[in-house]
């Protein structure tokens, strides 16, 4: 490999890099060879001892980090205790300037939440009033019906206890109507808990 | 040698080889060789981050027909060096004390 072939590779090896960036590397590296080469190298020797160009490449592209490097020379082994502090630092400030912006929608969806909850329920609860009223009508019919037979009044009598007998019959089918909703639902409650749970606590299951 | 003893070495040993005259590249890699261990790739970030912090001067001077760039060592580049003798006088004076302690108890 010529020294401008092994060159142009490097530049192409370092392209994410700034441009000055890769001029200045580039610069550094062809410097290099061409002093071992006036010490007497051969350039193809010069070239092999800088290793391949990937290598090279990696080992510069995983130095690259100037701002911290400025750093090392004055206080070398603080670095990383700097870069922890800065990370919860730096989201507990975010989170605190964040707050008019997370905390409205927040608080939305969690009405939302709630209000659909509450929707549910009064669901629920209006299924059986029916079936409440039904019974209702049922035993008042009875009631009523026996009565008319007594003053006597026969089709009166019978009307109010066939009403009756037709709500007992709806009441019965309303009954595991009423129960299956109500299953339903609190499936629905333990489902949704558990979907909202499963957004905060997402590495328990792993 | 300790990573990170090595690499506050360099820094040092880098300084020492420009602090009489000016020098570059290549020669400096020669000079510190034979006391740490020091490639192309290590000496770049080296003199990236002496030179930021001010600790020496770059400047391209012609050479043979091609530009070489040539490092100066400044006045706080030779004050961190005085600074590193001064530590390590304690640390060897730190050193006598403890082989002189295992001397004691072989006796």
């Amino acid at each position: 490999m010529t020294k401008l072939d092994f060159l142009y590779g490097l530049r192409d090896a370092l392209r994410a890099l700034p441009r000055e960036d890769i001029e200045r590397y580039v610069e550094y590296y062809s410097e290099m060879i061409d002093d071992r080469v006036e010490d007497g190298m051969t350039e193809s020797d010069a070239i092999s001892e800088l290793g391949s160009i990937e290598e090279l490449a990696a080992r510069i592209l995983g130095d690259t980090a100037p701002k911290n490097s400025a750093r090392e020379v004055k206080e070398p082994k603080k670095e990383p205790k700097k870069e922890k502090r800065l990370t919860s630092a730096g989201a507990v400030l975010l989170i605190v300037l964040g707050f008019p912006l997370w905390f409205p929608l927040l608080v939305a969806a969690f009405s939302v939440i709630i209000s659909l909850f509450a929707v549910l329920f009064s669901l629920v609860i209006t299924l059986w009033a029916v079936e409440v009223s039904l019974w209702g009508c049922a035993i008042g019919g009875l009631v009523s019906g026996a009565a008319a037979f007594v003053i006597p009044n026969i089709s009166a009598g019978l009307m109010l206890v066939g009403i009756a007998l037709f709500c007992t019959g709806l009441s019965v089918f309303g009954f595991y109507g009423c129960k299956a909703a109500t299953k339903g639902a609190a499936w629905l409650v333990a489902k949704a808990a558990l979907a909202i749970k499963s957004i905060f606590v997402r590495r328990e299951v792993a | 040698m300790d990573i990170q003893l090595k690499r506050g070495l360099l820094d040092i040993c880098v300084l020492a080889a420009i602090k009489n005259e000016d020098s570059y590249g290549y020669k400096i890699i020669k000079d510190v060789k034979p006391y740490v261990d020091i490639s192309e790739s290590t000496l770049y970030p080296i003199l990236r981050r002496l030179e930021a912090a001010e600790l020496l001067t770059v400047r391209a001077a012609e050479h043979n027909g091609r530009l070489r760039k040539y490092y100066r060592i400044t006045e706080s580049g030779k004050a961190r060096i005085a600074a590193f003798k001064e530590e390590w006088q304690e640390l060897l004076m730190i050193y006598g004390f403890i082989t002189k302690e295992e001397s004691d108890d072989e006796a």
